[in-house]
C-alpha cells in the first residue's frame, strides 16, 4: 500500500515539478495525434466526397429503349419505375429527353424556316444532370411553363435571336405551331448548342407523342454502378439502362488515383509525425539521467524505474491522444468545409486508434532512452552534483 | 574564440545533437515531400482527368444548323457543307501551347445502308495515326488514345490508312449479328449513285455512348468512298488546361476588349479559351469550342484537389514545425548550465544569443539538407506509386526548406533561451 502511494506520488511530482518539459511533450503529442487523426478522418471520407465532386461531369447512366422498341421511344412511366429502384440519397438527378425535328422561323429575313432539333425536357434537373451548362438569361421556372423556350447558342446565332425575343416553332407532321418567348440561351460545347429546348409536356404536345420520351439521363452516386445496372435491367422489359463509360469508368480511375495519393501522403505524414513526436519524448527522457542515477543510488530496481517511466508516458500519451483526437476532428471539419463544403463524418474507430497510437508512441519513445541509461553506474551520472 | 566554441560544440557534442539533427531532417523531409507533391499535383491530376476525353472541338465555320436525331441527318442541304482540310490538322500541335495538346482525332461522317431497311452512321477517323509535324517531332494521334473508355471486343485498327477495316458499335453488331472477322457490306449513296464497299470487322466497340450505333472506318477510306479527299468535318482535341479565372472569363466574352498587357497574360496562360483562340489563329475558317462538360468540370476538380493538397501540406508543415521546435526547446533547456558558465566567465547576453543562433542555424542547415534528400525520396515514391511517373523536383523547394528549417529551429529556441538568460549564473551552477 505504502509502495503504491509512493509510486503515485513520484509520478505526480514528475508532472508537477517539470511543468515546462511536460508541456512540451504534451504539446508534441496533441499536435501530432491531431494532425494524424484529422488526415485519417478525411482519408476515410475521400471516396464519397470526391465521387460527389465528380458529379460535376454530369450524367453517368443513360436509360433508352432497347433495340426492339419501335421508334426508339418509351413511356414516361417506365422512367418512374427505374427511378424508384435507386436510393433517394444516391440519385443526384435525372432528366428525360424527347427529340423531334421542328421548323423555326429565322429572325428578320422574310419567312425563312429552318429545321432544328426540338428537345422536350425538365429544366429543374439541369443543375444536377448538366451542371456545366452556361445559361444566359434563365431556364424555365417549372415543368408547366408552356410559352417559353431555351435555345442553344449556335441556334441563337444562326437564327438571329436573343434573350427576350419571340420565336415561332412549327412541326410539319402534326401541323402545330407555337409562339414562344426565349427565356435563356445555353452554351455547352456539344450538340445541345444547336438544339432548342422546351418543357417535356409542350414537346409531347407539339410532336403529337403524349407521354413518350426517347432517352433519360441519370446522375447517380456510388461505386459498382455496372453491377447495379445489370440487376435493374433484369427486372425491366423493352428498355435498357446503361452506364456512360466515358464518365463512369474515368470516374473510377480518377477516384482510385486520388485515394491512393491520399493514402501515401497520410502514411508519410504519419511516419514523420510519429518520429518527430518520439524524438521529442526521447530528449525529454534522456535529460533525466541524473534522476535515474539518484533513484538507483537510493535502491530502486531497474524494473521500478521502467514501470515509473512507462506509467508517466502512458498517462501523457493517453491524455494527449484524446485531446489530439478532439483537435484532429475539428481540423478534419475545417478541411471538409473548405474543400468539399460539407462535414467529414465522425468515425468511432479513430478515437480508440488515436488513443492507442499516442500511448504506444510515447511509451516506446520513453522506454528506449530509459533502457539505455538504466544500467548506468549512479556514481557516473551523479558525480557533478 | 567564437568560431572555436562553435567548432567544438559541433565536433565534440555532435552525438548529443544527433537527435536534434534527426528530428529536423524528418521534419524537413516531410515538408519537402509535401511541397514537391503539392507543386506537381495540378499537372498530375490534369493528366489523369484527360481520361474523360477531349475538352475542345474544332468545327468549320458554317451557316447551317446541324439537324441530327439519333445520328441520322435531317438537314436537306448536305452538298455544300463546310469542311476542314486534313492537312491543316497537324498545325494544332504547333500553336503557342503545343506541349499542352495531349491528343486529337479528326472525324468525317456519312450515312450508309446496311441492308434494305437499316441505315447507319459511318464515321471516318484516325485510330492510331503517326503524325510528323514540321518541327520533325512524331506523335501518335487518334481515338485509341482519346477514347480511353472504349472497350474493344476484337482488335483495334492499327494505323490502317486505306485498308478496308472497320470497328463496329455494339448496337449495330447486335442488330446485324456481327462478330470480329466478319465481313460488312456498306452501300453509300454518293450524289445519287450507290457506292458499295465491303469491309472486314476488326472489333466491336462497347462504350456506353452514341458510338455504339455507328460504324468506324479509317479516315482515308471514307474520304475515298465519299469523294471528299483531304476533308474532315470535326476535330476533337484533348488539351491540358489551367482552371478558368476572372481574366479567362472576360477574355472568353471578347478577347479584343482586354488591354495589351491582359491580352498577353491571357494568351500566355493555358486557359481553354486561349488554346481555342490559338487554334482558330493557325487554321483559317474554323471555330474551336470548349466542351464545357469536360473543360469546366476539370477546372472544378483540379481546384478542389489543389486546395485539398494545400491544406494537407499545411498540416504536414505544422506537424514538422512543431516537431523541430519542441526538440530545440528541450535541447536549449538542457544547456542552462553551459549558458550560466558562459555568463559567469563574462559573456554578454548578446554573445550567448549569437553563439546559439549560429549553432542552431548550422543544425538547421545540416538537418534541412539531409531532410531535403530524404523528402525527394518520399516524393518520388508517391509519384511512382500513384501516377507511375516521378514527381518533378523543383529547385525552388530547396532554399524554402532550408530557410524554414532554420526559422523553425530558431523559433523553438527563443523562449528557452530567454528563460536561461534570465537565470542568475550562480543559480544554475550551484551544484
Amino acid at each position: 500500500m505504502k509502495k503504491l502511494q509512493m509510486f503515485l506520488r513520484m509520478v505526480g511530482k514528475a508532472f508537477k515539478e517539470r511543468k515546462s518539459r511536460v508541456a512540451i511533450a504534451f504539446f508534441a503529442i496533441v499536435v501530432g495525434v491531431g494532425i494524424i487523426a484529422s488526415l485519417f478522418s478525411v482519408y476515410y471520407d475521400i471516396s464519397i466526397k470526391m465521387s460527389e465532386e465528380l458529379r460535376v461531369y454530369g450524367a453517368n447512366l443513360v436509360l433508352a429503349p432497347d433495340l426492339q422498341a419501335a421508334n426508339k421511344e418509351m413511356n414516361i412511366e417506365q422512367l418512374d419505375k427505374i427511378v424508384n429502384k435507386f436510393d433517394k440519397d444516391k440519385l443526384v438527378g435525372y432528366r428525360p429527353n424527347l427529340y423531334g425535328v421542328a421548323k423555326a422561323k429565322a429572325k428578320g429575313i422574310l419567312d425563312v424556316k429552318k429545321p432544328v432539333v426540338l428537345v422536350g425536357t425538365w429544366f429543374d434537373q439541369v443543375d444536377q444532370v448538366n451542371p456545366y451548362w452556361k445559361v444566359e438569361g434563365e431556364l424555365l421556372a417549372n415543368k408547366s411553363v408552356d410559352d417559353e423556350v431555351v435555345i442553344g447558342k449556335e441556334a441563337a446565332k444562326k437564327l438571329g435571336y436573343d434573350v427576350g425575343d419571340t420565336i415561332t416553332i412549327s412541326v410539319e407532321e402534326t401541323g402545330k405551331e407555337e409562339k414562344l418567348i426565349i427565356s435563356g440561351i445555353i452554351t455547352t460545347g456539344n450538340e445541345a448548342d444547336s438544339q432548342i429546348f422546351v418543357n417535356l409536356s409542350l414537346a409531347q404536345e407539339l410532336l403529337g407523342k403524349p407521354d413518350k420520351i426517347n432517352i433519360a439521363y441519370f446522375s447517380v452516386l456510388g461505386q459498382n454502378l455496372s453491377s447495379k445496372v445489370k440487376k435493374i435491367n433484369k427486372t425491366v422489359n423493352g428498355i435498357e439502362l446503361e452506364t456512360i463509360k466515358k464518365i463512369a469508368s474515368s470516374e473510377g480511375k480518377v477516384l482510385n488515383k486520388i485515394k491512393s495519393l491520399m493514402y501515401l501522403v497520410v502514411m508519410i505524414i504519419l511516419l514523420s509525425t510519429l518520429l518527430c513526436v518520439s524524438t521529442t519524448m526521447m530528449t525529454i527522457v534522456t535529460e533525466r539521467k541524473e534522476e535515474i542515477g539518484l533513484k538507483k543510488a537510493l535502491g530502486a530496481e531497474n524494473s521500478n524505474i521502467i514501470t515509473e517511466f512507462l506509467t508517466e508516458a502512458a498517462i501523457l500519451g493517453g491524455i494527449g491522444g484524446l485531446v489530439g483526437y478532439g483537435l484532429g476532428f475539428l481540423g478534419a471539419q475545417a478541411i471538409g468545409q473548405s474543400v468539399f463544403d460539407s462535414y467529414i463524418s465522425f468515425r468511432i474507430m479513430i478515437v480508440p486508434a488515436s488513443f492507442i497510437l499516442a500511448v504506444l508512441v510515447s511509451c516506446i519513445a520513453s522506454i528506449i532512452p530509459v533502457r539505455m541509461v538504466v544500467d548506468i553506474d549512479p556514481a557516473v551520472v551523479l558525480k557533478g552534483e | 574564440m567564437f568560431l572555436r566554441i562553435i567548432r567544438r560544440s559541433l565536433t565534440r557534442g555532435l552525438k548529443s545533437k544527433l537527435l536534434a539533427i534527426v528530428a529536423i531532417a524528418f521534419g524537413a523531409s516531410l515538408a519537402t515531400a509535401m511541397f514537391s507533391v503539392s507543386l506537381d499535383i495540378g499537372d498530375k491530376i490534369n493528366n489523369e482527368l484527360k481520361s474523360y476525353g477531349s475538352n475542345i472541338v474544332v468545327e468549320p465555320e458554317s451557316e447551317s444548323l446541324p439537324v441530327k436525331v439519333n445520328g441520322v441527318d435531317f438537314n436537306p442541304i448536305t452538298q455544300n457543307k463546310d469542311y476542314i482540310p486534313e492537312k491543316h490538322i497537324p498545325k494544332i500541335k504547333m500553336i503557342f501551347w503545343r506541349h499542352n495538346i495531349v491528343n486529337l482525332a479528326p472525324y468525317l461522317e456519312a450515312n450508309a445502308q446496311l441492308s434494305e431497311d437499316q441505315r447507319v452512321a459511318v464515321v471516318g477517323t484516325w485510330f492510331d495515326r503517326k503524325i510528323r509535324i514540321p518541327t520533325g517531332e512524331k506523335f501518335n494521334f487518334g481515338v485509341k488514345h482519346l477514347k480511353s473508355w472504349w472497350e474493344i471486343q476484337g482488335d483495334w485498327i492499327k494505323n490502317g490508312d486505306n485498308k478496308a477495316l472497320a470497328l463496329v458499335g455494339r448496337e449495330v453488331a447486335e442488330a446485324s449479328n456481327l462478330k470480329p472477322g466478319d465481313e460488312l457490306n456498306l452501300d453509300f449513296n454518293i450524289n445519287g449513285q450507290t457506292v458499295n464497299k465491303k469491309v472486314k470487322v476488326k472489333g466491336i466497340i462497347d462504350s456506353g455512348g452514341k458510338e455504339e450505333s455507328k460504324v468506324y472506318l479509317p479516315l482515308n477510306l471514307l474520304q475515298e468512298i465519299t469523294g471528299l479527299k483531304d476533308k474532315v468535318a470535326k476535330v476533337e482535341v484533348s488539351a491540358l488546361t489551367t482552371p478558368v479565372n476572372d481574366l479567362a472569363r472576360r477574355a472568353q466574352e471578347n478577347p479584343d476588349a482586354l488591354s495589351d498587357e491582359e491580352f498577353e497574360k491571357w494568351y500566355c496562360t493555358a486557359y481553354v479559351s486561349s488554346i481555342t483562340y490559338q487554334i482558330e489563329e493557325v487554321i483559317p475558317g474554323v471555330v474551336a469550342k470548349e466542351v464545357r462538360q469536360i473543360a469546366q468540370s476539370e477546372g472544378v476538380i483540379l481546384n478542389k484537389i489543389k486546395l485539398l493538397m494545400f491544406l494537407v501540406t499545411l498540416a504536414a508543415l505544422i506537424s514538422s514545425g512543431l516537431g523541430i521546435s519542441s526538440i530545440m526547446t528541450t535541447k536549449v533547456l538542457e544547456r542552462r548550465q553551459e549558458i550560466g558558465l558562459l555568463k559567469a566567465i563574462g559573456s554578454s547576453n548578446l554573445g550567448v544569443i549569437a553563439l546559439f543562433v549560429t549553432e542552431i542555424s548550422l543544425l538547421g542547415v545540416l538537418g534541412g539538407v539531409l531532410g531535403y534528400g530524404l523528402g525527394i525520396g518520399f516524393a518520388s515514391l508517391i509519384g511512382q506509386q500513384v501516377f507511375g511517373t516521378a514527381i518533378s523536383v523543383k529547385l525552388l523547394v530547396m532554399p524554402i526548406i532550408l530557410v524554414l528549417s532554420i526559422i523553425v529551429a530558431l523559433l523553438g529556441s527563443i523562449s528557452p533561451l530567454r528563460i536561461a538568460l534570465k537565470l542568475e549564473p550562480a543559480e544554475v551552477l550551484h551544484g
